[in-house]
């Protein structure tokens, strides 16, 4: 008998014996820890089915369990083998997939209301999903078909990636040397003197791979705003749901107001570029800002933050001409040569122009460099359908003189097709597109492009079309 | 008591109704009535006890097929 004991108690997996009674004969260490005590004499009851998934009360959580069932009558007449593995986690995984993806749907369902074209790519560009929209003013959009020339592109983009020192030499130490200069971004972007925000580098000690932590004194309806923003920031792309890269955690409370509590946010991100890192937190507290002026004012806050953003997107969206093409990180070119595909469509059919905002949320993207090439052959090409001239920019130290340019030379050609901005973060883009659009003529389709789902949440967005309505 | 739980019980006292078998159930949620559970030994849920007739009986990993646990209920 000692060696099946030895043996069970060794596996992680919960074993126990029932007898024909459902009394416990025999459990295993795993079983004891499962449970919280030895169930061996204790009436457990017989199982009816082979498999089932139980729920295990446990110091005061419910712990969801997998059952699984064995006859063990050669070992003791009528006794059954029980075999129980905690599922608890991936029970939580599972419910969470759950709700994303009925989130997801809504989301999705809600943008199929609207008549303004929304599109979402993948990485190399093809059409994943389009709305009615979309498919009314283009056709099919399946028949748009996979972009060009994109093989290349993203062998490009890799072996950017492989040079880039920030993804090389990845570690905590680099990382905290980067730091000062990062709060002074943050400093500059989002906190002013009325705004309760400190903003301080904290060690980078006890989170494996954090990048960098920040300190924030906000409140906990901020907190929450935060970590609803980075879960859709750090998406899993292939189960769906957050993959915790981004955590917003309570800290002490260290401020003067009782009712702002400190919040240290957390970004691990060993494969990624640390000022695309930046420009989320420059983001978050964006949201904090915009949050914290809300409530300033008194804002009635009857609706959940998540819900409240989608609703007002419905509706800006919904009232506002344009097309949005949601594509991911570093697939700037498939959404460039895919707004070159859109803009044949759109000559076809017989406008007389195409404005075509890239908007890179990313300002110091590896695949700038590739996104800006692709986008002048895109915008040559359009151009050579006979519709005059196009316009990009690339050099982040003289963006605003260049804007400045662009705008003119919007404003001064009539002949102008694709305008191509890239380069600078969401809020920046967006103001620049903003004018744009301003200065359309009426046979002309805006076509916005973001290279982040998640820019759907940002309230850059919705201030853009709400100031284009 | 978990929305499945409840429908299987449910499910249960109506095959026992258009079996003509008289059922008297009596519930017990862990999560509100933890001691009760805890006198009662139940170290999972959900978990059938027959306390009448006797001798005692109880029954785990539950099958939503009623008409099984009914035929286990009223063995010997």
């Amino acid at each position: 008998m000692k060696f099946p004991q030895l043996l069970l108690d060794g596996i992680p997996d919960a074993v126990m014996v029932v007898d024909s009674e459902g009394k416990g004969l025999f459990a295993n260490h795993a079983a004891t820890e499962l449970f919280g005590f030895d169930v061996v004499g204790q009436q457990i009851g017989l199982p009816l089915e082979d498999f089932a998934v139980v729920r295990v009360p446990y110091k005061g959580i419910v712990k969801v369990v997998e059952l699984r069932v064995a006859d063990s009558s050669e070992w003791v007449k009528g006794s059954q083998a029980v075999v129980l593995r905690d599922i608890s986690e991936r029970e939580k995984l599972r419910v969470g997939l759950q709700e994303k993806v009925l989130e997801l749907n809504g989301f999705l369902d809600l943008l199929e209301m609207i008549p303004t074209p929304v599109v979402r790519t993948d990485a190399k560009g093809n059409i994943e999903w389009a709305n009615t929209g979309f498919t009314k003013s283009f056709g099919d959009a399946k028949s748009l078909g996979e972009v060009p020339a994109l093989a290349t592109a993203k062998s490009k983009v890799l072996s950017l990636f492989e040079r880039s020192p920030a993804v090389a030499g990845d570690n905590t130490e680099a990382a905290a040397s980067d730091t000062p200069g990062f709060v002074e971004q943050v400093f500059e972007a989002g906190v002013s003197e009325h705004m309760p925000i400190v903003v301080q580098a904290v060690p980078l000690n006890g989170l494996e791979d954090t990048k960098f932590a920040v300190v924030l004194n906000t409140s906990a309806e901020s907190q929450e705003l935060m970590q609803t923003y980075l879960n859709s920031v750090f998406m899993d792309s292939e189960l769906g749901i957050p993959n915790r890269r981004g955590l917003v955690m309570q800290g002490e409370a260290d401020w003067k107001d009782a009712s702002l509590e400190q919040s240290v946010i957390a970004v691990t991100s060993p494969g990624d570029d640390s000022v695309e890192q930046e420009m989320i937190i420059v983001r978050l507290v964006d949201l904090i800002k915009e949050q914290w002026e809300e409530v300033r004012q008194g804002a009635a806050k009857d609706e959940p933050g998540e819900k409240k953003m989608l609703m007002r997107l419905g509706r800006v969206l919904g009232d506002s001409i344009g097309c949005l093409i949601a594509t991911p990180r570093d697939s700037e070119t498939g959404a460039a040569s895919l707004a070159d595909s859109l803009a044949k469509k759109v000559i076809e059919r017989g406008l007389d122009r195409l404005h075509v905002g890239l908007v890179s949320d990313t300002r110091a993207s590896t695949s700038l460099e590739l996104a800006i090439e692709e986008a002048t052959l895109a915008a040559q090409e359009a151009s050579s359908l006979g519709k005059g001239q196009h316009t990009f920019t690339d050099d982040y130290s003289q963006i605003m003189q260049q804007r400045r340019e662009l705008a003119e030379a919007v404003r001064a050609s009539l002949l102008h097709d694709l305008t191509v901005i890239i380069g600078e973060g969401v809020s920046s883009n967006l103001a620049s597109m903003s004018r744009l659009k301003r200065l359309s003529r009426p046979k002309c389709l805006p076509v916005f492009m973001t290279t982040n789902w998640a820019i759907f949440r940002h309230p850059s967005l919705f201030r853009f079309f709400s100031d284009s309505i | 008591m978990p929305e499945m739980d409840q429908k299987q019980i449910e499910a249960l006292i109506k095959a026992a109704a258009e079996g003509k078998l008289m059922l008297e159930v009596d519930f017990v949620d862990v999560l509100t009535q933890g001691d009760r559970a805890l006198s009662e030994h139940i170290i999972v849920t959900p978990t059938l006890d027959r306390l009448d007739p006797l001798p005692t009986l109880r029954l785990i990993a539950i099958p939503d097929d009623a008409e099984k646990v009914l035929k286990k209920i009223k063995e010997d």
